[in-house]
């Protein structure tokens, strides 16, 4: 049995198999054996990390995912792995589905990073740059000029590429 | 949905930028133009995405890439498709055309540093100084010349400087 402590103070306490799809816990724990001291996770807080032990618990027996090679085709990277469960779980509210993307990849868990990853891509498909922002929340430091000049250049791409 | 403004949290800029680049790296071409356009941070993430394909259609848009696109830009081409043809104005010599045709495939293909399938369709003759470009292409699988001018007119091969034809 492996037990981390997470930034508000909570225990949590899974089996190794659970544990190791971490990354971070793997190395930490290392050799194997029982640890007696429950391990720090500070950058994580109790609701995340039981969003991430869900997530681990359901795929302890999967294989071992396949290096994805340099330059894969991204569309056959985006669908591997995202079974209806996955999709499922990853249906969360907008700020815990940040807060997993980062603690997965501070506890070093690719498949999860993988996936909160294409859900933000696919919260953004279809979408025009004004609703990506109010998604989003991000404050658009383009001056009035750029904005035209954003048109004039969108024009030219789609020249070039259509 | 709703953002999180009232902790004052912006959830995107949360985000480290490697976690960004690969939600843009997800998205279609066409997704990855309007997420550009959000904000100047978004640009710059998205510039890897939007040059991965770079499709030029005549000399004049050759002419206008090289003078408007930056070279930071030019380097994430993997997929690259140059035509050659000249639109309008009057037949050149051929070996002046050739000349500058090539000039400007040399000053594009030099900055290509990552292309992994290249189409070449040309109207006419290049001069040899092409050929060193060749040298630098790493990354290439693909490689495909076409001809697409007339092959009585403008027959198709490299020019040395005292414009002698070499067939291809």
């Amino acid at each position: 049995m492996v037990t981390v402590v997470v930034s508000d103070g909570v225990t949590f306490t899974m089996e190794q198999d659970v544990a190791f799809q971490c990354g971070l816990i793997a190395d930490f724990a290392g050799g194997g054996g029982d640890q007696e001291e429950p391990i720090p996770i500070q950058a994580v807080n109790s609701t995340v990390m039981r969003k991430v032990i869900e997530y681990c618990e359901h795929h302890r027996n999967d294989p071992p995912q396949p290096e994805v090679p340099e330059g894969t085709p991204l569309e056959r990277k985006d669908r591997r792995g995202r079974d209806a469960w996955d999709k499922q779980f990853i249906q969360v509210e907008q700020e815990l589905l940040f807060e997993i993307i980062l603690a997965a990849n501070y506890l070093n868990i690719k498949p999860l990073l993988d996936l909160g990853c294409s859900q933000v891509a696919e919260m953004m498909k279809g979408k025009t740059p004004a609703e990506i922002q109010q998604m989003f929340n991000i404050v658009n430091g383009f001056t009035a000029d750029e904005e035209a000049q954003n048109g004039e250049g969108e024009e030219k791409a789609r020249n070039l590429n259509s | 949905m709703h953002a999180s403004s009232a902790s004052g949290s912006l959830p995107w800029n949360t985000l480290p930028a490697e976690m960004k680049l690969s939600v843009v790296e997800l998205l279609d071409l066409k997704d990855v133009r309007s997420f550009a356009l959000v904000c100047k941070d978004a640009y710059a993430i998205s510039v890897p995405a939007m040059w991965r394909l770079v499709d030029i259609k005549s000399f004049d848009s050759l002419q206008s890439y090289i003078r408007n696109v930056p070279q930071s830009y030019t380097r994430n081409i993997r997929q690259l498709s140059i035509s050659t043809k000249l639109q309008n104005g009057a037949p050149m010599p051929t070996s002046e055309q050739a000349r500058q045709v090539t000039d400007a495939l040399v000053e594009l293909l030099t900055q290509c540093c990552q292309v992994e399938q290249m189409t070449l369709n040309l109207e006419g003759s290049l001069t040899k100084t092409i050929i060193p470009c060749f040298e630098r292409f790493s990354a290439l699988k693909i490689l495909a010349i076409n001809h697409c001018g007339d092959e009585q007119l403008s027959p198709f091969g490299l020019l040395s400087p005292s414009q002698q034809l070499y067939p291809l």
